[in-house]
């Protein structure tokens, strides 16, 4: 073992003479290790890691409260929007502020498991009667239901191939997350969403 | 801008080195009690005019706030936020008086929104079903899944998948999902861990399960 004997003189740690090589390339390095402005890097590090966070906290806020994208995935809203590949612009403040009608297509919590995610049309708003095909495909038959308060019906615009207020019932106004305003992508169909009665 | 007259003894040739040094001295004094620059000019001969950025100064004060407003935003929508409870359905828990504050003031966090994992007995805060604008606080009884049965009946009642059942710690006023049913776990907002507010209730809101009540199975 190397032992490094190192006196302190008014604060300044001097170097006694290495007595082997690898004595001497260790003695060299801790000096470099020294040298190294650990001060200035650790400064420049966390500011730039606080305007990181900043730039993070700025993210969240837009895509949360003002403006989203989303990439909706599925073939229940067909031919309105494709199975895949669509992306779409949320508009996260209108839900908020009330501005949701019958005809727009939104993005809420599925009330089956909250961690999906669903978009559909809505149908009807609070006090709203709505008629919907009970089994689609295989007959013709129709139910009338009257919109309780508070929730709203929402449907796919594929009814063979939805899973929507037709089984599991209004949805709480609260759960809607966003309304879907425009496509960006693919561009051969970039524009508004139809809204459609 | 302010303006401060020199004497033509202190700075009559205003190229003079002593001149120079002087506005130097100067300058560097009252930049330690200014943030933004100080710049003095040399107008004329018996004049020092002192230019100091009021603007800039209000400015720095508007982007920190704007700062301090979007990291805040952002730690109460996924981390913990400060609610004031209204109400009394869960008294003794939490109250609401009429004094300018409300009533207790709680501490929730959001954690639990990210794989909407409860535990029954939680005291969660959610939108109510009926109005979206309001939220309610009340404790979690029923797990989605669970079979419960319903406090003043003998019905028994399955909670359907990804919703939960809710009630009041106080029962008589209490408006809950004895009334408006199981509610979608996509309508909660939190859950209430503390009370920070009044001083002699700070702690920990406990998780606990009503003393007359069977557990669901």
């Amino acid at each position: 073992m190397i032992t490094l004997m190192i006196p302190k003189t008014k604060g300044k740690i001097i170097p006694i003479e290495p007595s082997s090589p690898s004595a001497a390339a260790m003695s060299r390095f801790v000096r470099r290790l020294a040298g190294i402005p650990w001060r200035q890097i650790a400064g420049e590090a966390s500011s730039v890691g606080l305007l990181m966070a900043q730039g993070l906290c700025a993210v969240h806020v837009v895509s949360e409260h003002v403006l989203g994208v989303a990439f909706p995935r599925g073939p229940s809203m067909l031919p309105a929007l494709n199975m895949a590949g669509d992306v779409l612009l949320t508009d996260k403040v209108s839900p908020r502020r009330g501005w949701v009608g019958p005809g727009d297509v939104v993005l809420l919590l599925s009330p089956e498991d909250p961690r999906k995610i669903v978009a559909k049309r809505v149908l009807g708003m609070e006090g709203d009667e709505v008629t919907y095909p009970v089994d689609a495909g295989n007959s013709d038959a129709t139910k009338t239901v009257v919109v309780p308060q508070g929730h709203i019906w929402v449907q796919g615009d594929n009814i063979y191939s939805s899973n929507d207020s037709r089984q599991f019932g209004p949805v709480p106004y609260g759960l809607v997350k966003g309304k879907m305003s425009y496509r960006i992508w693919p561009p051969s169909r970039i524009g508004s969403i139809d809204s459609k009665e | 801008s302010l303006r401060l007259h020199g004497t033509e003894e202190d700075c009559s040739d205003r190229t003079s080195s002593q001149c120079i040094r002087f506005r130097a001295q100067f300058t560097a004094f009252l930049q330690c009690f200014c943030t933004s620059e100080v710049q003095i000019l040399p107008v004329c001969s018996d004049r020092i005019v002192l230019i100091m950025g009021a603007r800039s100064q209000l400015w720095s004060i508007a982007k920190m706030s704007v700062t301090g407003g979007v990291i805040g935003v952002t730690i109460s929508d996924r981390y913990v936020t400060v609610v004031a409870i209204k109400g009394h359905s869960m008294h003794p828990t939490m109250t609401a008086t009429d004094s300018a504050l409300r009533g207790d003031i709680v501490l929730a966090e959001k954690a639990c929104l990210d794989q909407y994992k409860f535990s029954r007995g939680d005291v969660i805060l959610f939108k109510c079903p009926s109005n979206h604008k309001e939220v309610f606080v009340k404790r979690l009884i029923g797990l989605p899944g669970e079979w419960i049965q319903l406090p003043a009946s003998s019905e028994i009642i399955k909670v359907p998948q990804g919703h939960c059942w809710v009630e009041g710690d106080n029962a008589a006023r209490s408006w809950d999902s004895r009334s408006f049913g199981p509610i979608p776990l996509g309508l909660i907002n939190g859950r209430v861990t503390h009370i920070i507010w009044p001083p002699s209730k700070i702690g920990r809101v406990e998780r606990k399960w009503p003393e007359d009540r069977i557990p669901p199975f």
